[in-house]
C-alpha cells in the first residue's frame, strides 16, 4: 500500500530561526494523524508545508506525495487531491455557494456535478443559506463554510487545522460525529490539528505531539 | 457637427490609452506586487513616480521620438490621433500600474494561501487576485482616465491641434481661450466635464456593485 505522506526528515526555518524540525513524518492511506502541541508548536507550518503552498528547507528529504515524489512539474496536480482547512479561512467575497464551489469550478467539473456536491456537504454541516455574502459571516459560520469548501473537493488527503475552534462545544462534538467517518471515507488520509484532548481522544488513529517544532 | 466629431475623438483617444494601459498596468501592477526579483523595489518607486509625470515632458520626449528624424520615425504617427494615445498611455500607465501594485499588496494575505489550497493555477490565482482587488482595480482605471482625459499639454505637442483629425475637447477649449472666445471655451469645459463624470459614473456603479 503506498503512503499517502511520507516525508523524512522536514525542517522549516523562517529568517534563520527553525521552527520545524521532524526526524520523519509517514501518513497511510484511510489514517488519521491529530496532531497536537502548544502555540508556536509548528502545527500551522506543518499543514503549510503539507499542503504545498509553502516550500521546506534545503535540508529536508524528498516529500512524497500519494507516492509521487514533489516537484514543480507535479505540484498543482498534487495540490489538487489534497484539501485544507485553515484556522482562520478566507471567505472570498461571493456567496457561500459561490465560495463553496470554486475549488470544484477550477477542477472544471460540470455545472450539475458541482450543485450536487454543494448540496451534499451543505446539508451536512448544517448550511441552509448559500446564497448569503460569505465575508460577512462570523468566525464560526466561516469555519462550517471551509470544512464544507473542503469536503466537496472529495480531496485524498485532508488538512485540517482547529477547524472547529471557533464553533462552541455542543456544535462542535455533533459536526465532529458526522465528520468523522467521512475523514477516512474511501481510503482518505486526515491530519487533524487540535488543542483539545477530547477531540484529539475522539478522533485520530495517530498522533504526534510537537513542542517547539520538534516531535515531543 | 465639428463639436460631435471633436468629442468623440477625445472619448476615443483617452478610452484607448486607458484600455492599453489597463492591458499592460494590470500585470505589471500585480507582478510587482507578488514578484520577489531584484529590482522591484527600484521599478516600484519607478512607478510610483511616473504618477506624476509632467506632461510636458511625456510631450516632448514622444514628438522627439516620433519626429520625422527620430527613431519611431518611419511610422509616421506625428500629429495623428495614435501619438496622442500613445503620449496618454505614457501618462496613464504608471497611475495604472502604481495603483494596482498597492490595491493587490493590500489584499489579504490568505487569498493566496486559500486559493492555491483549493487547488488554483497561478492564473486562477491571479483572477481571484483581481476579483478581491476589484474595488481598488476600478479606482486604478478611474485615476488612470482622469489622467488622460485632463491632458492637454503632451496632446498638444504631439496632436497639433488639427481641425478635423486631432482636435480634441482639452486642445480645442486652449484654442478657444487664446482668441478669446470665452463663451465657446466655457461650453467645452462644460461638455468635458460631463464626459469625465459619465463615464465616471459607469465604473463607479460597476465598483460599488448592489451596494445601495
Amino acid at each position: 500500500m503506498t503512503a499517502t505522506v511520507d516525508w523524512a526528515p522536514v525542517k522549516k526555518s523562517y529568517e534563520s530561526c527553525r521552527v520545524l524540525d521532524i526526524d520523519k513524518l509517514m501518513l497511510g492511506e484511510g489514517e488519521i494523524l491529530v496532531v497536537a502541541g502548544a502555540n508556536g508548536a509548528g502545527k500551522s507550518t506543518l499543514i503549510r508545508l503539507l499542503a504545498l503552498v509553502e516550500s521546506a528547507d534545503e535540508g529536508s528529504g524528498e516529500y512524497k506525495l500519494f507516492g509521487e515524489p514533489v516537484n514543480e512539474g507535479n505540484r498543482l496536480a498534487l495540490r489538487r487531491r489534497l484539501a485544507v482547512v485553515w484556522q482562520e479561512p478566507y471567505m472570498f467575497r461571493r456567496s457561500v455557494y459561490e465560495n463553496i464551489a470554486m475549488g470544484l469550478k477550477w477542477r472544471k467539473l460540470p455545472d450539475g456535478v458541482i450543485a450536487k456536491r454543494v448540496k451534499a456537504v451543505a446539508d451536512l454541516l448544517e448550511i441552509e443559506d448559500l446564497s448569503q455574502r460569505a465575508e460577512k459571516l462570523s468566525r464560526g459560520w466561516a469555519q462550517r463554510v471551509a470544512l464544507a469548501r473542503a469536503l466537496a473537493l472529495e480531496p485524498d488527503l485532508i488538512l485540517l487545522d482547529e477547524p472547529l475552534s471557533a464553533l462552541d462545544r455542543q456544535i462542535r462534538a455533533r459536526l465532529l460525529a458526522g465528520l468523522k467517518p467521512l475523514l477516512s471515507a474511501n481510503g482518505r488520509s486526515t491530519v487533524y490539528v487540535t488543542h483539545s484532548a477530547t477531540e484529539a481522544a475522539g478522533l485520530g488513529t495517530r498522533r504526534l505531539l510537537l513542542a517547539q517544532g520538534r516531535r515531543a | 457637427m465639428e463639436l460631435w466629431e471633436i468629442t468623440w475623438l477625445t472619448l476615443k483617444v483617452s478610452a484607448s490609452a486607458v484600455m492599453v494601459s489597463i492591458l499592460l498596468g494590470l500585470p505589471a501592477g500585480t507582478g510587482l506586487a507578488l514578484g520577489r526579483f531584484r529590482g522591484r523595489r527600484f521599478l516600484m518607486a519607478l512607478a510610483n513616480a511616473g504618477m506624476g509625470l509632467p506632461p510636458v515632458v511625456v510631450g516632448l520626449t514622444v514628438a522627439i521620438m516620433l519626429w520625422r528624424t527620430g527613431p519611431l520615425g518611419g511610422l509616421a504617427l506625428l500629429y495623428t490621433p495614435a501619438a496622442m494615445v500613445i503620449a496618454q498611455v505614457v501618462i496613464a500607465l504608471p497611475i495604472v500600474t502604481g495603483l494596482t501594485a498597492a490595491a493587490v499588496q493590500s489584499l489579504d494575505q490568505r487569498i493566496r494561501l486559500e486559493s492555491l489550497a483549493l487547488g488554483a493555477s497561478t492564473g486562477q490565482l491571479v483572477f481571484t487576485l483581481w476579483r478581491e482587488a476589484k474595488l481598488g482595480l476600478l479606482a486604478a482605471a478611474m485615476a488612470g482616465f482622469g489622467g488622460a482625459i485632463s491632458e492637454v499639454g503632451a496632446v498638444l505637442m504631439v496632436g497639433g491641434n488639427i481641425k478635423g483629425q486631432t482636435r480634441v475637447l482639452t486642445t480645442a477649449i486652449v484654442m478657444e481661450t487664446r482668441m478669446g472666445h470665452f463663451n465657446a471655451a466655457i461650453a467645452l469645459s462644460a461638455l468635458l466635464l460631463a464626459l469625465v463624470f459619465f463615464v465616471n459614473l459607469v465604473l463607479t456603479y460597476l465598483q460599488q456593485g448592489r451596494r445601495p
